[in-house]
């Protein structure tokens, strides 16, 4: 008897000292959701990742790193974020879980500018998915991706299958409107780098007007004409020093400074055009 | 009574259900969030701890999240306020120390030096650091009595001791360029300035852009006469660029020099900076 009252001491006393841990853990957690519902996701993050670092069970691990990457998804730190979320461990999770998961995954990496792992993320969502559809807000993502990598024959096949599988109000009008933004008229015509710098290569300033900038390009022209007819006519007029010196050497300096600005300004309006050509598709597709 | 007791004691460990974390578990977490550089949040959770604890953890995590963020001013003052009855002071005051020294106040890092406590084996490590130092404030005659001469140097400090003899020396056997010099030399022939200076590429581009408006102005000089419009223009050109050059040559000494000495200040603070992360880490 006197051992039976024994055992039963210590587990009341152990189980004491369990139940107390756990509902420290489970306040913290309480705490996490509560900054997070007031929107304090600094603190949210760490009270999830206490949780996390106190939990004597894993299984709310996934849940938990994913909250805590929402956290930091809402404060824009992205790579924190796709941190978060790479240390859920996706043997341990369900379909769902994983659909979840790897969308998250997939729209954080594009957010910080990491293309290739976000196309990584959403390959394995497929392959896992088999002939099922990709998640609505996956789909979006491949689509802004292949527009950054200029597929635009790839991306319109999937933005059309974004409106037919998913609920969009006139899907006919919306389709047309895919079809008028992909159309070859609307594409962004981005300029040949090396076209432009072999136009001002023969004629300084030509490269400059092929890349929409007439003026500048008008003025480099006479520019570096003005330097070739001075050097031509000082040499003509017997002043050889001079015709070489202000002439010429001027000439080559404003003729390889010509080409620099050539190649800088054919990547500007290139960068400009195809950022404005994104915008309008993800405003577009958003707007749905 | 022994169900009074039984009960009372359940409900005193349910009353605890609520309970705030202990401050060593609060610590304990600190540490995990250093561990896995989420240093932001490591000091949000130090600075809800400030003023409730006076423990050297808490100073020692701060000044080590703060120094891992390239603070090293307010790293080095939370680093010196850890007691040396803590097993982290040793560490915390070398740090200091070296903090200081890489925000160039010297005179700082010195003090920090000399009032740690430590036994012979650490003394050999602050000598070196109080080398290091002079070299970094370029106190030659300091850096020999500092310096360790023994045979028996800790296995930890042997390449770097080596290190800073090397770097001594090529600091000592520099002559520090002159600008005068430069100057002088530019005048007299463009562009050698700057080639003194070592700034090979730049001295002769300078030289072929001076000579060639010189020869345009004595080209113009020789046919037109002084008075003319293009004599004067190109010599105008010519002025300004000889002129130009030589200006550029002394600030391409001063330039010079400061390079030079960044560049062994950086090796000198790498230098120090091993042996510490080696001993303490």
């Amino acid at each position: 008897m006197k051992w039976i009252k024994k055992s039963y001491l210590i587990f009341i006393f152990l189980f004491g000292i369990y139940s107390t841990s756990q509902g420290q853990n489970q306040t913290a957690l309480l705490k996490a959701d509560s900054l997070f519902s007031q929107e304090n996701y600094q603190l949210a993050a760490i009270e999830y990742e206490r949780f996390l670092y106190f939990a004597s069970d894993q299984a709310q691990m996934p849940e938990i790193l994913y909250k805590k990457a929402q956290c930091y998804k809402q404060l824009s730190e992205f790579n924190k974020a796709c941190k978060a979320l790479e240390r859920i461990r996706l043997y341990d999770v369900d379909q769902n879980r994983y659909i979840q998961i790897k969308k998250e995954l997939s729209l954080c990496y594009y957010l910080d500018n990491q293309i290739q792992k976000a196309q990584i993320q959403i390959s394995q969502l497929r392959h896992k998915l088999k002939n099922q559809i990709l998640p609505k807000e996956t789909l979006l993502v491949e689509i802004f991706i292949l527009n950054e990598l200029k597929k635009w024959d790839e991306a319109e096949d999937l933005a059309r299958e974004y409106i037919n599988t998913n609920e969009v109000g006139n899907k006919i009008l919306a389709l047309q409107k895919i079809d008028s933004l992909y159309s070859k008229k609307n594409l962004p015509k981005l300029k040949s780098i090396e076209k432009a710098e072999n136009l001002s290569r023969f004629i300084p300033g030509s490269g400059q007007m092929y890349c929409g900038k007439v003026l500048e390009g008008s003025f480099t022209f006479l520019f570096n004409g003005a330097f070739l007819a001075l050097g031509i006519q000082q040499i003509l007029t017997k002043f050889y020093f001079t015709g070489y010196a202000a002439g010429f050497g001027v000439l080559h300096k404003t003729y390889t400074g010509n080409m620099a600005r050539t190649k800088h300004l054919a990547i500007k309006v290139n960068h400009q055009r195809h950022t404005r050509f994104n915008e309008s598709i993800i405003n577009y597709l958003l707007s749905l | 009574m022994k169900k009074i007791i039984i009960a009372s004691l359940f409900c005193l460990l349910s009353l605890n259900l609520l309970a705030q974390y202990s401050q060593k578990q609060r610590f304990e977490f600190i540490y995990h969030l250093i561990k896995s550089n989420d240093f932001d949040e490591a000091l949000i959770e130090l600075d809800f701890l400030n003023g409730k604890t006076q423990s050297d953890s808490l100073y020692y995590m701060k000044g080590w999240a703060l120094y891992s963020l390239k603070q090293l001013s307010s790293s080095a003052e939370s680093f010196q306020n850890v007691r040396k009855e803590s097993i982290f002071y040793h560490k915390s005051q070398f740090f200091a120390a070296y903090n200081y020294a890489h925000t160039k106040n010297y005179t700082s890092a010195k003090q920090v030096l000399q009032q740690i406590e430590l036994d012979n084996k650490l003394d050999q490590l602050r000598q070196f650091e109080y080398s290091g130092i002079a070299l970094l404030e370029r106190d030659f005659d300091g850096y020999e009595n500092k310096r360790i001469k023994s045979d028996a140097i800790l296995p930890a400090l042997q390449t770097e001791v080596a290190n800073l003899d090397k770097l001594h020396s090529t600091i000592v056997n520099r002559k520090p360029k002159k600008m005068w010099l430069a100057g002088l030399m530019s005048a007299i022939v463009p562009g050698s300035g700057k080639i003194y200076a070592g700034k090979t590429g730049e001295g002769i581009a300078s030289m072929l852009m001076v000579t060639s408006t010189g020869l345009v102005t004595w080209e113009n000089h020789r046919k037109l006469g002084l008075k003319n419009f293009k004599t004067i223009l190109f010599g105008s050109i010519f002025t300004v660029f000889y002129v130009g050059n030589i200006y550029g040559s002394v600030f391409s000494v001063k330039i010079s020099n400061e390079e030079f000495n960044h560049e062994m200040d950086q090796k000198i603070l790498f230098n120090i900076h091993i042996p510490l992360r080696n001993i303490f880490n």
